[in-house]
């Protein structure tokens, strides 16, 4: 006998999916665009390869150390998606782009993003295929490679995005002591202090994951992530009625999970 | 447009992607329908050879890009070579002699695990250096990070511990109340953050990841 579970999650589900629906119909239909908060990590992008490129030397982007195969695959593809976006603006300006890979599976991944980037900005010839360094599959082994990589081929710019543990604290004081301008963008909350104080600029939990929607415009998108922001309000509501209702003697909790 | 392999296109791994993810989304919320419970439980399984699969495909992939560096002799060529000489190596001895093996053992007991932790000591260095950075009290909001910070610090000191429990309390609400709200609310959006990605990667709104040609 096939019967529902999950019902507060399928109904929270369908919310989400309906207010993606209305958005994406606002935005396509009626031509709403939405305002979409302010990432100032995402601002900073123009910075961080304007400087590389006035400074004549490299942007380093560490694309972690994430996994494809478990939960944490959300964080490893907002990496990509952002490497895609450093790696076209590299290409745009002409810039050198070093990328340390911290997974032996994301090297093929990574340069299909590269070769695609470049050759959108028809600058194919420009990619370095030496610039894609393997800096091992662990926190040490990649410290100690992008340290040397910090050192020897002194870019203007460091930005560390994915999958990260204690390690984003290390790369960002490394980072600050090379001169870099540097941008981390961890999922991780618990190195979020270790981002704020370590790095210039920083993309940290959901910002993060919107960074590859917000760069985009692309309306299905935007639509995405204005859904995500009414559900917030919605979900911001609902705490503030819990709270309320628990005060006043009603555990609602018992009613919110079957 | 002619010249890209049907296997390049995005509409493959998009389709798959979709397909898989709605039965686990699927299987998820509804219990009790066996087909579905039996091709999860397949698919799970299917996912751990996979990932198994893609050790294999690292190796490979490293020995392509850093065998590609030994053969055109550029920059620190060396350094490659001997990856891909240290790596054939313990590899051969794991899969000859098993982690058991004596020289396997040697390789990771007295060079891997000596080096992991002198090169993890340059964290404790940076969080040093950078608590210093993050302490300078520039505005209210360092000030309070400030405050916290010292508290904590003095009340991890086992004296004030003894002496006192007056900063253990104290920690113990900045750790309760300020910081668990904080971590509660980051936790929560970045719950919903991944489901807005998962969302957008089932329906092939996000594609970036791809990486392949555009069909």
């Amino acid at each position: 006998m096939a019967y529902l579970k999950n019902i507060v999650g399928l109904a929270l589900l369908a919310l989400i999916m309906v207010f993606y629906v209305i958005t994406y119909w606002l935005i396509t239909r009626k031509k709403v665009m939405p305002k979409f908060r302010t990432l100032p990590g995402l601002l900073a992008l123009d910075e961080i390869v304007g400087r590389a490129t006035e400074m004549g030397r490299p942007v380093l982007h560490s694309t972690g150390r994430g996994a494809l195969y478990s939960s944490g695959v959300g964080t490893t593809l907002a990496s990509f998606v952002i490497y895609g976006e450093v790696a076209r603006r590299c290409a745009k300006m002409k810039t050198e782009l070093i990328t340390a890979i911290g997974t032996a599976e994301h090297i093929p991944i990574i340069q299909s993003i590269a070769e695609n980037a470049y050759r959108s900005e028809n600058a194919l010839e420009e990619l370095k295929y030496e610039n894609f360094v393997f800096v091992g599959g662990s926190q040490s082994s990649s410290n100690a490679r992008i340290f040397a990589l910090l050192e020897q081929r002194k870019p203007a710019s460091f930005i560390v995005t994915g999958g990260y543990g204690a390690d984003l604290c290390t790369l960002g004081g490394a980072g600050r002591a090379a001169g870099c301008l540097s941008l981390c963008g961890t999922t991780n909350t618990y190195q979020y202090p270790y981002a704020v104080a370590a790095y210039d600029y920083w993309l940290i939990g959901e910002d993060f994951l919107a960074t590859a929607a917000a760069i985009s415009k692309d309306p299905p998108q935007v639509a995405n992530i204005w859904a995500g922001d009414l559900f917030r309000f919605l979900l911001v509501g609902l705490i503030v009625i819990g709270v309320v209702l628990a005060w006043l003697g009603f555990n609602i909790s018992e009613y919110l999970t079957i | 447009m002619g010249g890209i392999s049907v296997l390049r296109k995005r509409e493959i791994p998009m389709a798959i992607i979709f397909i898989i993810s709605m039965i686990f989304v699927v299987q998820y919320y509804v219990k009790g329908v066996e087909p579905l419970d039996t091709l999860t439980n397949t698919l799970g399984n299917w996912a751990i050879i996979f990932s198994a699969l893609a050790m294999g495909i690292g190796l490979i992939n490293l020995i392509i890009i850093h065998g590609r560096k030994v053969m055109d002799r550029k920059g620190e060529w060396y350094f490659d070579a001997w990856l891909i000489l240290i790596m054939l190596v313990t590899f051969g001895l794991g899969a000859i002699g098993g982690t058991e093996d004596p020289y396997y053992s040697f390789i990771f007991n007295n060079v891997y695990q000596a080096l992991s932790p002198t090169l993890f000591s340059f964290a404790y260095l940076y969080m040093c250096t950078i608590a210093v950075q993050a302490f300078r009290v520039m505005n209210w909001d360092a000030g309070l990070l400030m405050l916290a910070g010292v508290l904590t610090m003095i009340a991890n000191i086992p004296m004030v511990q003894v002496q006192t429990g007056l900063f253990v309390e104290l920690k113990n609400w900045i750790f309760a109340v300020p910081a668990r709200g904080v971590f509660t609310a980051f936790r929560i959006s970045l719950a919903l953050g991944f489901v807005l990605i998962g969302i957008r990667v089932i329906l092939g709104v996000e594609r970036g990841y791809l990486g392949v040609e555009e069909a």
